[in-house]
């Protein structure tokens, strides 16, 4: 695994994390322990997701552009093996 | 509305091109307990659902299919990916090939299309619950049925993923049915439908 790989395994790791808390919340809006854990999962992900976007492109369209071009298009796609 | 998250929801790499694989995993897009029928069932369902909290849960199931149907279709992608001629005559992927050649076509593992009969979404609270966690479970069994066919660990790993998700996802509509349950009293409990039945 190359370092893109894993950072992006990081990404995908505490993507997933709030996803799957998220759904629990849904069924327990009040439970204040999954609400701190909701909130600690969110600043690192929000922060990995910052580091990945500034080193190898776009992960969402708002963050479409990169050094001076619309790298949302141009980049890989998830489907393809990364090289 | 939707965006989109330029990422999978789990990694996929496979090395080896397999038609007969691929040929098996597809019924996971477009069989009848597919993860495109799963995304089309959740987010239509929530329209007539009274309840926000159970609102929540179909839109984020809903959603949360919608990366699943791209998991299965990079799977059967990369499966199909540099395959030769000779692997697609001799495993049995030439039905396919001949009018999908290598791309995505949302069909169950026999061929049939992907069909709306599939699913159900009848407007009534109890019926389309139920119908979720059936959902639910018949995924997971077919996720279990492939992995007793498989034996490439690069295509059982993102598999044993998805099929994690649909104990979880069971787990979830089982709580919402409890949360509709404690909203009906016990006259009404089974003859009466809070989405169109005024009390």
């Amino acid at each position: 695994m190359n370092e893109k790989e894993k950072m992006l395994k990081q990404v995908q790791m505490y993507c997933f994390a709030l996803v799957d808390a998220s759904l629990f919340l849904d069924t327990h809006p009040t439970d204040k322990e999954a609400l701190k854990y909701y909130e600690r999962i969110k600043e690192m992900s929000d922060k990995i997701q910052d580091e990945y976007q500034k080193k190898y492109g776009s992960l969402n369209i708002k963050n479409g552009e990169k050094d001076g071009k619309w790298e949302w298009a141009t980049s890989a796609f998830p489907w393809e093996v990364q090289k | 509305m939707f965006s989109y998250q330029k990422h999978l929801q789990y990694p996929v790499k496979i090395a080896n091109p397999s038609p007969a694989l691929a040929k098996i995993i597809i019924t996971q897009l477009g069989g009848p307990h597919g993860e495109k029928g799963a995304a089309s069932r959740y987010l239509s369902q929530r329209f007539s659902m009274p309840y926000n909290e159970v609102k929540a849960i179909l839109t984020d199931i809903g959603t949360e299919e919608l990366g699943h149907e791209e998991m299965i279709s990079t799977i059967v992608h990369q499966l199909t990916k540099n395959m030769s001629i000779d692997q697609i005559k001799n495993e049995g992927f030439d039905t396919y090939f001949v009018d999908h050649t290598a791309g995505i076509y949302p069909q169950a593992a026999s061929g049939m299309p992907f069909s709306a009969d599939t699913f159900a979404s009848t407007g009534d609270v109890l019926a389309d619950l139920h119908e979720d966690l059936a959902a639910e479970q018949k995924a997971r069994l077919s996720y279990d049925n492939l992995l007793r066919l498989i034996d490439d660990n690069d295509v059982r790993d993102p598999i044993k993923f998805l099929r994690e998700r649909e104990i979880v996802h069971y787990q979830r509509f089982g709580e919402a049915m409890r949360k509709v349950q404690e909203k009906l009293d016990s006259k009404n409990f089974y003859a009466f439908n809070p989405a169109f039945d005024k009390k």
